[in-house]
């Protein structure tokens, strides 16, 4: 739990915030850091006291569980978010970075999993999209090229720089875009999960880059869920949990189980109210079922009156697998059994018929209307059931939706209130009374805690007890561990489309360490 | 406090209404009073009906986050198409002619659904665009290009009848068309179809995963926009006791100014009929009043222009302010 010392930072008089690019510095120097930072976002503390420094010329990895804060530590660096609390050093000076374009400045520069490319513009265009050189009026093109081939080939790319990015790989592409960073002179580059979307020979490439990059004095902050990479390429490793600095530590004095237990452990306590629960008959199979590209074939089962946790990391097919079931989206080939028997591939609407409810992780996007009142969003799948020769019965909607607001406890001035002006948690308990008003036998539970606060969950939680008590049968993805050993009486954990492994509350391998294992691609064992 | 935030709602609420009361109270006193005359309101009740009608048509599209741009154009072979009959089948009834006329528009109307939905044309402004042309050459077409005439009384009635004192009397046509606003607005607010419709508007894709079937819903209003254009036509034949072809040219953009000026939102799943109604009487009273001042018709159109930017415009500092009270209201959920 110990942060590592920090040398201390006596070269801070020497920096030139404004003229970052020149700073007199020696390699190996703090030329950022974060110091007890603090960031709320609306019912959760994303950062909580976090501390976290880059010192120039290093590969800083940064690692954490779905959710731990991560993204959050990234917006913090670029300037898309501003701390509640704690400082921004750089340089030695605390500097407020209230904007991307300030963070910019002082040299920081960031690679989103989602390139910021524009597929029909050249690799010039591309990489001099806000900062054109001019001649008198004109682009100046001749020198932009040239500068552009300049840095690619610093970066080890040989491209001819008036192609298409369209039409180069994704590796390539990110080429660019380490290319902008180095074009605005930053000297900390941040990459997020940046080989989740590499072939090998890509990341083998990006690798080299990180290596030049290195070599030049930019430090590197690299965001990876394969601890592989974090061994193959880090100086130093940083491990952060619940907006938690955990701890930070030399690569070369770091082990594998250590990482994981770092970014895990955490005591379940009471915040999970699981009860024992007696399992029933099969309420559906799955058989086969592949889906090209995301779903590579998976079968399983799941029984009435017991949960059953989907582990895995973000993009690991579970949500896919669960659409494909739900009708949500097609499937190419493979089995649905419906208490026995066979559905047809259908859409939603047939999956509601056949008693199946999907609570989406999206409930803004996909769950809720955000614009309308409590009232219609809590009966938004059984309009056809409420209706009385197509007109909808008020009274029954009144009578329903006090009950579901007591039931659930959502916390509104009325029915009528928009179900966006509610916080995340209470808009949570509206898509779940929802599903449950369809009085549904399986109900798919598709990250039902994000990003609600804890007494949200709790009660979340509660619900699904009660509905295995009530002999219905519950899927629930969920990408926090503790909350998949703690709700769970049975975990299948994917990765890649693939089934890994399965196992039960009360097995050997019912821990977070070997589902953390299974899920980064080793065996379940 | 709370007293402050229901008049402002109440205010928010009655925007469009207040906004056609100063307009109408600017225009007797620019005209000395003549506009509010009994026989100039009588002018504006026979002015409103047609752009009232495809409005509300238009509402049901807009509600779903879509746009009819061929509603002119089905009003155009709704009337043609009963036209033909009657010309080249020598059939004069209106039993018969009426119907022709809304089948025809319905029919129209779930083609740009059909377009829609089950060739997944990517957005309706496409579909109907290309429908917009279609159907109006259709009505040239089938037509010659001439205008039809000579329809009974019966079909006429319509547009011509009305009812009251020969000093003070009020169209049949206006009378319809509040009912149909009437029966529309029911249908919106009490039904599930129309659950659906706002709920297919605010989040087609929540809509979709709670089991709506979201092509039905697409395509019936579109039909619905198809079937108000039909309405809106035989008011016009009514009129002109003729079919035109090239009727109502511009009818579709007028029909969408009434739904935006009434406070329909682009985005899908807000407004209501009777800020339509107020838009659609809005537009016929700028219309009227400019006619009345001796305005040429090209100021008219800046006026009207005008009044959709400021329309829009107060819509946004109303959506703003609502987005304020919305971040205060989960900020207070949260302490509490």
């Amino acid at each position: 739990m110990i942060a590592c010392t920090p040398e201390m930072n006596v070269l801070g008089v020497h920096a030139h915030p404004r003229n970052p690019g020149k700073a007199v510095q020696k390699l190996g120097d703090v030329i950022m850091e974060l110091r007890n930072v603090t960031k709320y976002f609306p019912g959760v503390v994303a950062l909580k006291n976090m501390s976290f420094q880059v010192r120039s010329g290093e590969v800083h990895g940064l690692i954490g569980e779905n959710g731990a804060g991560k993204s959050t530590l990234i917006k913090v660096f670029t300037g898309v978010n501003q701390p509640e609390k704690g400082e921004i050093i750089i340089d030695g000076r605390p500097m407020v970075l209230s904007n991307p374009n300030m963070a910019k400045k002082v040299g920081i520069g960031c690679i989103y999993q989602e390139l910021n490319i524009v597929p029909d513009m050249s690799i010039t265009d591309n990489l001099f999209i806000n900062q054109y050189e001019k001649k008198g009026i004109l682009l100046d093109y001749k020198s932009m090229r040239k500068k552009a081939a300049d840095i690619m080939k610093q970066l080890g790319q040989d491209h001819d720089v008036d192609m298409l990015c369209g039409k180069l790989g994704i590796g390539v592409q990110q080429m660019v875009e380490i290319g902008k960073s180095i074009l605005s002179e930053a000297r900390l580059i941040i990459m997020d999960e940046p080989t989740s979307s590499l072939s090998a020979k890509e990341v083998d490439q990006l690798m080299e880059t990180i290596k030049i990059l290195k070599k030049k004095g930019i430090a590197i902050v690299f965001i990876s869920h394969k601890l592989q990479e974090i061994f193959d390429i880090c100086d130093r490793v940083t491990v952060i949990r619940d907006g938690e600095h955990i701890s930070c530590t030399q690569v070369s004095e770091m082990t594998n189980d250590r990482l994981i237990r770092d970014m895990v452990g955490r005591a379940l306590k009471d915040l999970f109210p699981k009860e024992e629960t007696v399992r029933g008959e099969e309420a559906i199979r799955v058989e086969n079922l592949k889906s090209a590209g995301v779903i590579k074939d998976v079968s399983f089962a799941a029984y009435t009156g017991e949960v059953l946790g989907f582990a895995g990391l973000v993009g690991a097919g579970r949500t896919e697998v669960m659409r494909a079931i739900f009708g949500a989206d097609p499937f190419d080939s493979g089995s649905i059994f419906i208490r026995g028997e066979k559905m047809k591939a259908g859409r939603p609407r047939d999956a509601i018929k056949r008693k199946i409810a999907f609570m989406t992780e999206d409930r803004k996007g996909e769950g809720l209307v955000l614009d309308a009142s409590i009232k219609n969003n809590l009966f938004l799948a059984t309009i056809d059931k409420d209706c009385k020769y197509g007109f909808i019965q008020q009274k029954k909607y009144e009578r329903l939706g006090a009950e579901n607001i007591k039931t659930y406890d959502i916390k509104t001035p009325s029915l009528q209130t928009p179900v966006g002006s509610l916080s995340g948690g209470n808009q949570q308990k509206v898509v779940i009374a929802k599903w449950v008003n369809t009085d549904a036998d399986i109900y798919i539970f598709d990250e039902p805690t994000r990003g609600i606060d804890v007494g949200a969950k709790i009660e979340i939680y509660q619900v699904i007890n009660k509905l295995c008590r009530e002999g219905k049968c519950v899927i629930m993805i969920s990408s926090e561990l503790p909350e998949i050993l703690g709700m769970s009486d049975r975990v299948i954990v994917m990765r890649e489309g693939r089934i890994m492994g399965e196992t039960e509350r009360g097995d050997r391998n019912f821990n977070s360490e070997s589902i953390m294992k299974a899920a980064w691609g080793g065996k379940l064992s | 406090m709370s007293s402050v935030n229901t008049l402002k709602r109440i205010i928010g609420k009655l925007g469009p209404l207040l906004a056609l009361v100063l307009l109408i109270i600017i225009l007797t006193i620019a005209t000395d009073g003549k506009f509010i005359s009994a026989s100039n309101i009588i002018n504006i009740f026979r002015q409103t009906p047609i752009i009232a009608l495809m409005g509300v048509g238009m509402l049901c599209v807009i509600l779903l986050g879509g746009i009819d741009l061929s509603a002119g154009s089905m009003l155009a072979i709704s009337i043609c198409v009963s036209g033909c009959v009657l010309k080249n089948l020598g059939i004069s009834s209106m039993f018969v002619l009426l119907p022709v006329c809304i089948l025809t528009g319905i029919a129209a109307g779930t083609v740009n659904g059909l377009l829609l939905t089950k060739l997944h044309l990517p957005h309706p402004f496409i579909a109907t665009l290309g429908t917009k042309n279609i159907y109006r050459g259709l009505a040239l077409l089938i037509t010659g290009a001439a205008a039809i005439s000579g329809f009974s009384a019966g079909v006429t009635w319509i547009g011509t009848a009305r009812v009251g004192s020969p000093q003070f009397n009020i169209p049949v046509s206006f009378i319809m068309t509040i009912l149909l606003y009437a029966i529309t607005h029911i249908f919106l607010t009490r039904t599930g179809l129309g659950r659906k419709i706002y709920s297919f508007g605010g989040n087609k894709e929540a809509a979709r995963l709670a089991g709506i079937n979201t092509d039905r819903v697409q395509i019936f209003c579109y039909a619905a926009s198809g079937f108000f254009c039909a309405m809106a036509g035989i008011v016009y034949v009514g009129r002109l006791n003729s079919a035109v072809p090239l009727a109502s040219l511009e009818g579709d953009l007028d029909a969408i100014a009434a739904c935006i000026i009434g406070g329909a939102s682009f985005l899908g799943g807000k407004g209501n009929v009777w800020g339509t109604l107020i838009g659609a009487i809005m537009i016929a009273v700028i219309r009227n009043g400019c006619d009345l001042m001796g305005v040429s018709s090209d100021l008219q159109q800046i006026v009207i222009g005008a009044v959709i930017v400021l329309a829009v415009f107060v819509d946004v500092l109303r959506s703003k302010a609502e987005a304020k009270a919305k971040r205060l209201a989960i900020g207070k959920t949260q302490d509490a």
